[in-house]
C-alpha cells in the first residue's frame, strides 16, 4: 500500500490504478501516511514553502524557554516513556513500607506472655459489632453503633 | 386420648347391648369428634412454627412491647404492614435515649441519638423480634424439640406456648407464646438448661390494623438535634479472603455473615464471622495483635453473653454469643491457620 502510494505521487501509475489506490486509501484511513507523503513530495519537488511566519515562531518559541543553567540533555539521555520504569520499583518502596509499618504494629507473642480474659478486656466495640450482626433486640441493634 | 377411647369403647359395647338410639348417636358423635382431634394431631406440628413465621412477615398490625435484656429492659413500639407485597416496619424505642428503625423491603435505615447527634445509618437486614425465625426452619427442626404447652393470655390476647428445647447442650431453649387467632410470637423468653431466663420479649398491647396509609412510615424528626447521614455500610468493599479453616463447630451452627473491617490507624484488618442454627447466634472475631497489646485467654460471663478469647498465631480470637459456654469454647477453639 505504502509503496503504491509512493508511485502515486511519482507519477507511476495508471488512471485505473490511481482509483483503486484512492479508494483504498480511503478505506484503511491512511490519512496521516497520505498527507506525509504530499509533504515528502512538495519537498522533494521544491514546491513546498512552509509557513510564512515559521522563523518567527521558531525565534518567540526560543525565546519563551527557561535559561538553563545546568547544561544540555544529552541524546543518550532517559526518553520519556522510559520514566515508567520507575513505577515498579516505588511501588516496591511503598509495599515494603507497608510491610514494615505492619510488622511495626503487630507483635509476636509466645503462649506464656497471654494474660487471662477480665471484663476491662471486652472492648465495647466487639459487644456492639456482634448486637449490630446478630441481636433481635431492636434496642441494642440500634445503640450498636458502627465506627468508620 | 385414651380415657376417650375407653369411653367409646364403652358406649359401643352398651349400643350394641342395649340397641338404644341415643347410644349410637352418642357414639356416631364422639367417633367424629375423635376422628378430628387424630386428624389434627396427625399434622405435621412445626406448622405452628411456619404459621408464625408467615404472619410476622404478612400481617398487619402495631403495639408495644418489653425487651429485657440482662437487667435491662426497654419499651419499643413497632407498627408492620404488608402493602403492594412490600413490607414496611418501624420501631421506636420509647425509653431512655431515642432510637428508631425504618425498614422498606430489604432497605433498613436506624437513627440513632447520640446527645445532640441523630446518626442515620443503612444497616444489614436483621431478624428482629417478632420476625426471629429464619426463612428457612429446617435447621431449627433438627435441633430442637417442639412441644405444646397451655392457652396464656398476652396483652390481651389468647396464646398457645411453644417450646422449642434443644436436643443438646450447644443452645438454649426458646419458649414462645404464639396468638391463637394469627400465629404471631406475643412473646419469647429464651432459657438456659437451669431454666434461668437470658433474654424476654413480651407484647403489653397489640392491634391489628386495616389503613394501608402509610403516613406513619416517617422518622420522628426533632428540628433541635443535627442529623448526620452515614451511607457506609461496615465490611462492604472489602472482599473476603480467608487465611483460616473452621475446623469443628457445634453442630447445626452454620456461616451467617462475614464482616472485615480495617483497623483505624493501622493497616490490618479485623475479622468478624457470624454463625447461627436459627435461632442462636456467634460472633468469631479475628484480629491481629497489636503492638502493646497482651493476648487475653479464658472465658467470661458478660450479661446474657458468653465470651471466649484464645490466642493463635499472632491473633486474638474471641467468640461472643448468647449461647452456652461450651458452645463459646467450641467456637474459638474452631479456628485454625
Amino acid at each position: 500500500m505504502n509503496e503504491k502510494l509512493s508511485s502515486l505521487f511519482d507519477n507511476e501509475l495508471e488512471s485505473h490504478e490511481i482509483d483503486e489506490l484512492l479508494m483504498q486509501s480511503n478505506k484503511q484511513k491512511k490519512n496521516n501516511n497520505w498527507s506525509y507523503y504530499q509533504l515528502i513530495r512538495d519537498v522533494i519537488q521544491k514546491n513546498h514553502l512552509g509557513s510564512k511566519d515559521l522563523t518567527k515562531n521558531i525565534i518567540d518559541a526560543i525565546e519563551k524557554e527557561p535559561t538553563q543553567l545546568g547544561g544540555f540533555a544529552r541524546n543518550q539521555d532517559v526518553p520519556l516513556e522510559n520514566k515508567s520504569n520507575y513505577w515498579p520499583i516505588a511501588a516496591s518502596f511503598a509495599a515494603l513500607f507497608v510491610i514494615g509499618l505492619t510488622s511495626l504494629n503487630l507483635t509476636e507473642f509466645k503462649s506464656g506472655d497471654s494474660v487471662t480474659l477480665v471484663e476491662a478486656d471486652i472492648p465495647i466495640d466487639l459487644i456492639n459489632d456482634h448486637y449490630a450482626s446478630a441481636s433481635s433486640n431492636v434496642s441494642l441493634f440500634i445503640q450498636a453503633s458502627y465506627k468508620k | 386420648m385414651q380415657v376417650h377411647l375407653q369411653m367409646l369403647a364403652f358406649l359401643f359395647k352398651q349400643a350394641i347391648k342395649n340397641n338404644i338410639m341415643f347410644y349410637r348417636l352418642l357414639f356416631i358423635f364422639l367417633f367424629s369428634l375423635s376422628s378430628v382431634g387424630i386428624s389434627y394431631s396427625n399434622e405435621d406440628p412445626w406448622l405452628i412454627i411456619d404459621n408464625a413465621a408467615q404472619a410476622t412477615k404478612f400481617l398487619n398490625y402495631k403495639g408495644i412491647f418489653l425487651s429485657q435484656h440482662d437487667k435491662d429492659i426497654k419499651s419499643i413500639e413497632i407498627t408492620h404492614a404488608k402493602i403492594n407485597n412490600q413490607e414496611f416496619i418501624k420501631m421506636n424505642v420509647l425509653d431512655g435515649s431515642p432510637g428508631e428503625v425504618l425498614s422498606q423491603g430489604k432497605t433498613i435505615y436506624v437513627y440513632n441519638t447520640i446527645e445532640n447527634n441523630v446518626i442515620i445509618q443503612k444497616r444489614k437486614q436483621q431478624r428482629l423480634f417478632p420476625a426471629i425465625f429464619p426463612s428457612n426452619i429446617d435447621s431449627i427442626k433438627k435441633f430442637y424439640r417442639l412441644s405444646v404447652g397451655k392457652n396464656e393470655r398476652i396483652a390481651g390476647r389468647l396464646s398457645q406456648l411453644v417450646v422449642l428445647s434443644p436436643i443438646d447442650t450447644f443452645r438454649y431453649s426458646h419458649h414462645l407464646w404464639l396468638d391463637k387467632k394469627t400465629s404471631l410470637p406475643l412473646k419469647i423468653i429464651v432459657a438456659d438448661q437451669a431454666g434461668n431466663i437470658i433474654e424476654q420479649t413480651s407484647f403489653t398491647q397489640i392491634s391489628m390494623i386495616k389503613d394501608e396509609s402509610l403516613d406513619w412510615f416517617k422518622p420522628e424528626v426533632d428540628p433541635l438535634k443535627n442529623y448526620i447521614f452515614n451511607d457506609h455500610i461496615v465490611g462492604h468493599g472489602i472482599a473476603k479472603q480467608p487465611f483460616w479453616t473452621i475446623k469443628k463447630i457445634p453442630p447445626g451452627y452454620k456461616e451467617v455473615d462475614f464482616i472485615t473491617k480495617r483497623i483505624p490507624g493501622l493497616n490490618i484488618l479485623s475479622h468478624q464471622l457470624v454463625f447461627s442454627d436459627g435461632l442462636s447466634y456467634v460472633s468469631l472475631f479475628i484480629k491481629p495483635i497489636t503492638r502493646g497489646q497482651k493476648p487475653k485467654v479464658g472465658q467470661l460471663n458478660l450479661g446474657v453473653n458468653n465470651i471466649c478469647a484464645r490466642y493463635h498465631n499472632g491473633y486474638q480470637i474471641m467468640a461472643v454469643g448468647s449461647v452456652p459456654l461450651t458452645t463459646c469454647n467450641n467456637f474459638s477453639e474452631s479456628i485454625e491457620f
